[in-house]
């Protein structure tokens, strides 16, 4: 249904796409990926007339996207949603924002009801219908925006990057959905740096700077057929050791009951394989909260470094040796007002000094909520924190680098972005100098950026360059908050190793103890000492990697 | 800063978007041109349609507190400089809080698709630049909120960066990042639209319908009450 032939797309400064051919049939299951900066987004937006070739020519059902008076028709069988959740929205109200698209089409408004009703259902989001789009979380947009494309039943949808924001249990159930239409005749493109989100296609193609690199079968659910050829270094989904899916879906059954103090041991759950699925109170309605299926887990025990948080931190047993306590956490948002959204609830954990510990949950399970109360962004509600025994303080010993920390610098060139913190804080030209070449040493960048201007970086560098503004620093703690969000599979590594660089203790940073926040469990688990889950603001498991493994 | 909408079944939640545009156009008019007593009157009228269309005390409060230096401005400014009494100064202030209690009453009972409908059929008599004004005011308002909050993540990450947002240094570390981030989604939004089919001779029909006889019935007494006080 859709056909590229020779085509070529440049801006301005450079070339994007080159000679690529392709073609989508109708019922097809696409793939695509490709790193940062290799075109997929561009081969996106031609897709459906957004941008036009500067050669070549694209036909969907018969029609060119340079013809503009079939323009429309082909937008409407072509759908597309976006990677940004906060870009796609237009409505107040979820409702409103499906409407849009289905009054654009001209939808008659007893089948704009029953389509609102049937996609919402099918995302699990039917309680959202009359909420306000603004007050719900990345995850929940973006399932409103999946829903409000769908709604338009197109003869072909691609989800460009789409469902990177999604936690595991949602991104399962979207791509299950996304299954039951392509098996419905409509056509799938799906671009993603996720291997897992590919394991239903029928077809992949790499893109590697503006060519279609590789093309191969993939050995999927819907064909038992076809090589899977190596896809530019990518791992196909084929065998994982440890599948994302899986191990997401056993955390959301571990519900480890806590009383006041820690935990207690005595309180054995039953291992029955079926977790029966009790709805509890949630308050996002799209998280299940399971019953508890593992038994419970006793305190953690690493190297010495590993404390006993059963015992009271006030007690003082871990002043000397410093670290983060948190002592009955609770937080709300807007508390007493029609908005209040419980967002933590009575958490307790101390993070001692050194390596990474890990905070994954789903969507709306409190991880960013605790991330800024570490930091001193926000005041509790109830409960306390103390880092190395003082109250947190912004800009103090935690460093928080939020998603896409790249985009608030404001600075000329990497220098002065690295350097800012530290002319601020007083120190001598030669100090702030020594310290800015160390801190982007650690985080493996090539000095000779320091003097290019901090958007002209690749996605990747730019994360490390914000990484390199922390260290400078020297703050005993960092919080990140979905490091390696949007980075392709290499960028994704470097930063990686910038993160285990920064806790060894020998770089610019001098012993920097990391917080790592995701909701991407095997990449967490690939990288962090201790582990602590979080389940609609509740901590539901607290140990280290290693035990994590074994009850899962 | 005003309420946002809140779906209900209120009264005021029931009545056409259109005649209640008009109202709180015509109210606005009355809150200007009235004298003392007409300002009493009009606080009790907007004290029952608060209770109507059941706001919450704490909404108004959050509605009006960014607005108090404002309004503290305008006191002093009467009283000091026109050397009005303190009743004669605190006229033109309950002029705007009542201007803005109405458009609360407005905004919490009517979705912004009802008032983007609203507009496009009252602008109907002047085309297509109508259509695409009411368009326009409808997307406007939908990016208002995210640009709020980009600019809290912004001054909370630079806060968390030690740079306080204060000062020349502390307006340029918002504001960079605020047009980029802005200009960047007012890109990706006008790709997400067009990529929903949005089309200049769009219709709107899904929030739409016809004038109820209590929507004439309101109207055309409003219009009376507004004929006899002029």
């Amino acid at each position: 249904m859709i056909e590229l032939a020779n085509i070529s797309f440049s801006y301005p400064e450079r070339p994007v796409l080159r000679d690529v051919n392709l073609c989508i049939r109708s019922g097809e299951y696409l793939g695509v990926t490709g790193d940062n900066g290799s075109g997929k987004t561009t081969l996106v937006k031609l897709l459906n007339g957004l941008l036009l070739p500067r050669e070549g020519r694209i036909i969907v059902n018969g029609a060119s996207t340079s013809d503009r008076e079939s323009l429309l028709a082909i937008r409407r069988s072509v759908g597309i949603v976006f990677q940004n959740p906060d870009a796609q929205a237009v409505g107040e109200t979820v409702e409103e924002d499906i409407v849009f698209g289905l009054e654009n089409i001209r939808v008659p408004a007893s089948e704009i009801d029953r389509r609102i009703e049937r996609y919402l259902g099918m995302l699990g989001i039917t309680e959202l219908r009359d909420r306000n789009i603004g007050l719900l979380s990345g995850g929940q947009k973006q399932l409103v925006n999946i829903a409000a494309v769908m709604a338009m039943e197109p003869a072909c949808i691609v989800f460009d990057e789409a469902l990177s924001m999604l936690d595991a249990d949602n991104r399962r159930n979207v791509l299950l959905r996304i299954s039951d239409l392509n098996m419905r005749g409509t056509s799938i493109i799906q671009i993603t740096h996720n291997p897992e989100d590919l394991g239903n296609c029928h077809k992949v193609i790499a893109i590697s700077e503006g060519r279609i690199s590789q093309q191969g079968l993939v050995g999927g659910v819907n064909e038992g057929t076809g090589g899977k050829g190596g896809m530019g270094g990518m791992a196909l989904p084929n065998n994982p050791a440890i599948s994302d899916d899986l191990l997401d879906s056993c955390h959301s059954s571990i519900r480890v009951i806590r009383d006041k103090i820690g935990i207690k041991k005595s309180r054995m759950m039953t291992n029955d394989a079926n977790c029966t699925n009790v709805r509890t109170r949630s308050h996002h309605p799209n998280i299940r909260v399971f019953s508890p299926k593992f038994p419970i887990v006793p305190e953690g025990k690493r190297g010495g470094e590993f404390r006993d948080h059963r015992t009271d931190p006030r007690s003082g047993v871990f002043r000397e040796g410093g670290g983060i306590e948190i002592w009955h956490l609770s937080h709300t948002y807007n508390p007493g007002t029609e908005w209040a959204v419980p967002a933590l609830r009575d958490v307790s954990l101390v993070i001692g000094k050194g390596g990474i510990t890990g905070i994954v949950g789903g969507i709306g399970s409190g991880k960013s909520t605790l991330a800024c109360l570490i930091a001193g962004l926000d005041t509790p509600t109830s409960g306390s924190i103390a880092i190395d025994g003082r109250s947190p303080e912004p800009g103090g010993n935690v460093k928080i680098l939020f998603q896409h920390p790249e985009e608030f610098f404001f600075e000329r060139t990497v220098r002065e972005a690295v350097s800012f913190g530290l002319s601020k804080a007083g120190l001598p030209e030669d100090a702030v100098e020594e310290r800015v070449l160390s801190a982007i040493d650690e985080v493996g960048l090539d000095r000779s950026i320091l003097g290019e201007s901090p958007f002209q970086l690749s996605s990747g560098e730019q994360r490390l360059a914000a990484f390199a503004i922390s260290i400078a620093m020297k703050p005993g703690y960092v919080i990140l908050d979905e490091p390696t969000a949007g980075l392709d599979q290499r960028s994704r590594k470097r930063v990686l190793d910038a993160i285990r660089r920064m806790t060894d203790g020998e770089g610019a940073g001098g012993i920097v103890t990391v917080i790592y926040i995701s909701h991407r469990i095997r990449e967490v688990l690939g990288i962090v000492d201790r582990i602590v889950v979080l389940d609609a603001g509740n901590l539901t498991f607290d140990g280290t990697n290693g035990m994590y493994r074994d009850q899962v | 800063m005003f309420a946002t909408y809140q779906k209900g079944d209120s009264l005021l939640h029931r009545i056409d978007a259109r005649t209640k545009l008009l109202l709180t156009a015509g109210t606005g008019i009355l809150v200007y041109l009235a004298d003392p007593l007409g300002l009493w009157m009009l606080s009790i009228v907007a004290f029952l349609l608060i209770r109507v269309a059941g706001i919450p005390a704490s909404s108004l409060v959050k509605g009006l507190r960014p607005m108090a230096v404002f309004f503290a401005l305008i006191f002093l400014t009467h009283l000091l400089m026109q050397g009005s009494g303190v009743v004669a100064a605190a006229i033109p202030v309950a002029r705007f809080v009542l201007l803005i209690l109405f458009t609360t009453v407005l905004l919490h009972t009517t979705s912004q698709s009802e008032l983007k409908t609203a507009l496009v059929s009252l602008m109907k008599p002047l085309g297509g630049f109508g259509r695409e004004l009411a368009f326009m005011v409808g997307v406007a308002m939908a990016l208002i909120p995210g640009l709020m909050r980009d600019k809290e993540t912004i001054e909370r990450a630079q806060t968390a960066r030690g740079c306080k947002p204060a000062g020349l240094r502390g307006f340029v570390a918002l504001i960079v990042p605020l047009l980029r981030r802005s200009f960047r989604r007012a890109d990706e939004l006008s790709d997400a639209l067009e990529s929903r089919c949005y089309h200049r001779d769009r219709e709107y029909y899904y929030y739409g319908g016809a004038l109820a006889g209590r929507d004439y019935l309101l109207l055309a007494g409003f219009a009376a009450v507004l004929v006899l006080i002029l």
